[in-house]
């Protein structure tokens, strides 16, 4: 009985150790990494092919996901909270829906704007009236 | 004839320069919200460097918008749940706060220094549409304006609900808004 009572005693410490484990250290020191990941492969026209009115039908199939696209550099413009940069892609008309890349990396970059650029990264979807936006990229 | 001719067309231009200057707007896609929800004894906070806003010089109406997934946290756990059973952010991908600055007459955007602003519009946050009046700051250097701001909301009025409110997580948000405009 006594053995019964320290076995059920032993795998609920266990479980709980590795519970906390989990939450409270795996978790803070493993981020998802979209780079590793395999990249959906689109065109500009592609993602954004969709009805800009329904945003949650529009985010549906590339959202949450890791996309890679290839596009003229239209903007580019260096964040001030975090000193990465943040480039605007697309076809050229700031009027039209484009889409507003956030690299990842800190270090600048060589790129000017009119440069057809490829990059990876992951699609956070789109709000009403904004570009949609693709973070943690990096340039291929 | 010809001299009257370029006099009306100075005046013309500087008319029209002048009323350029004054309908200026200001826009970033750089700009930063913050909140804490901390209820206990665990942190709970995330920041978005990814925030839209457009600030309208003459009229003073703005808007404030951020994908729910650009939240990031410090533990990716938190985060996923965040999104998924908090935020629903696959159902409701954004947020935004738009309205006017009231007193937006007391700011002079060519002179630099640090202006008090009154935020009135309507945030929406899960889908639901709140009123919101709060005051922040408007500093401006050298011609480019930085909004900052803190205000709070409670979860429950955004139809935010899970069983941690309250107990691990604060009913009662904080909210820090801070964009400084690129052009």
């Amino acid at each position: 009985m006594k053995k019964i009572l320290l076995l059920i005693f032993a795998i609920i410490i266990i479980a709980a150790g590795g519970a906390y484990y989990y939450v409270f250290i795996y978790s803070k020191n493993h981020h998802r990494d979209v780079q590793s990941e395999v990249a959906i492969i689109v065109t500009r026209a592609e993602l954004l092919a969709k009805d800009a009115n329904n945003v949650v039908a529009a985010n549906g199939k590339f959202y949450n996901k890791a996309v890679e696209l290839s596009a003229p550099i239209m903007e580019m413009e260096k964040n001030p909270h975090d000193s990465t940069m943040t480039l605007t892609i697309g076809n050229g008309d700031a009027f039209d829906t484009n889409i507003d890349v956030y690299l990842k990396s800190k270090d600048g970059i060589k790129n000017k704007i009119g440069d057809n650029i490829t990059i990876k990264g992951l699609c956070t979807g789109m709000a009403p009236n904004t570009n949609v936006k693709i973070s943690e990229a990096i340039i291929k | 004839m010809k001299t009257m001719f370029k006099i009306l067309a100075s005046v013309i231009f500087i008319g029209f320069a002048t009323q350029i200057n004054a309908q200026k707007v200001f826009s970033t896609k750089s700009g930063q919200l913050l909140f804490n929800a901390s209820g206990g004894i665990e942190t709970i906070a995330a920041v978005n460097n990814q925030v839209d806003s457009k600030l309208a010089s003459a009229t003073g109406q703005f808007v404030i918008a951020a994908l729910v997934k650009g939240f990031k946290f410090e533990n990716q756990l938190m985060e996923d749940h965040f999104n998924e059973n908090y935020m629903e952010s696959t159902k409701f991908p954004s947020s935004d706060f738009k309205g006017y600055i009231t007193n937006i007459k007391d700011i002079d955007f060519s002179k630099d220094g640090t202006y008090t602003a009154n935020f009135d519009g309507n945030l929406t946050i899960h889908g639901v549409v709140q009123k919101v009046t709060t005051k922040g700051q408007i500093k401006v250097k050298q011609g480019k304006p930085t909004i900052s701001g803190e205000f709070s909301i409670k979860l429950k009025d955004y139809g935010i609900s899970g069983s941690y409110i309250g107990d691990k997580i604060a009913g009662v948000v904080t909210i820090r808004v801070n964009c400084t405009y690129q052009n």
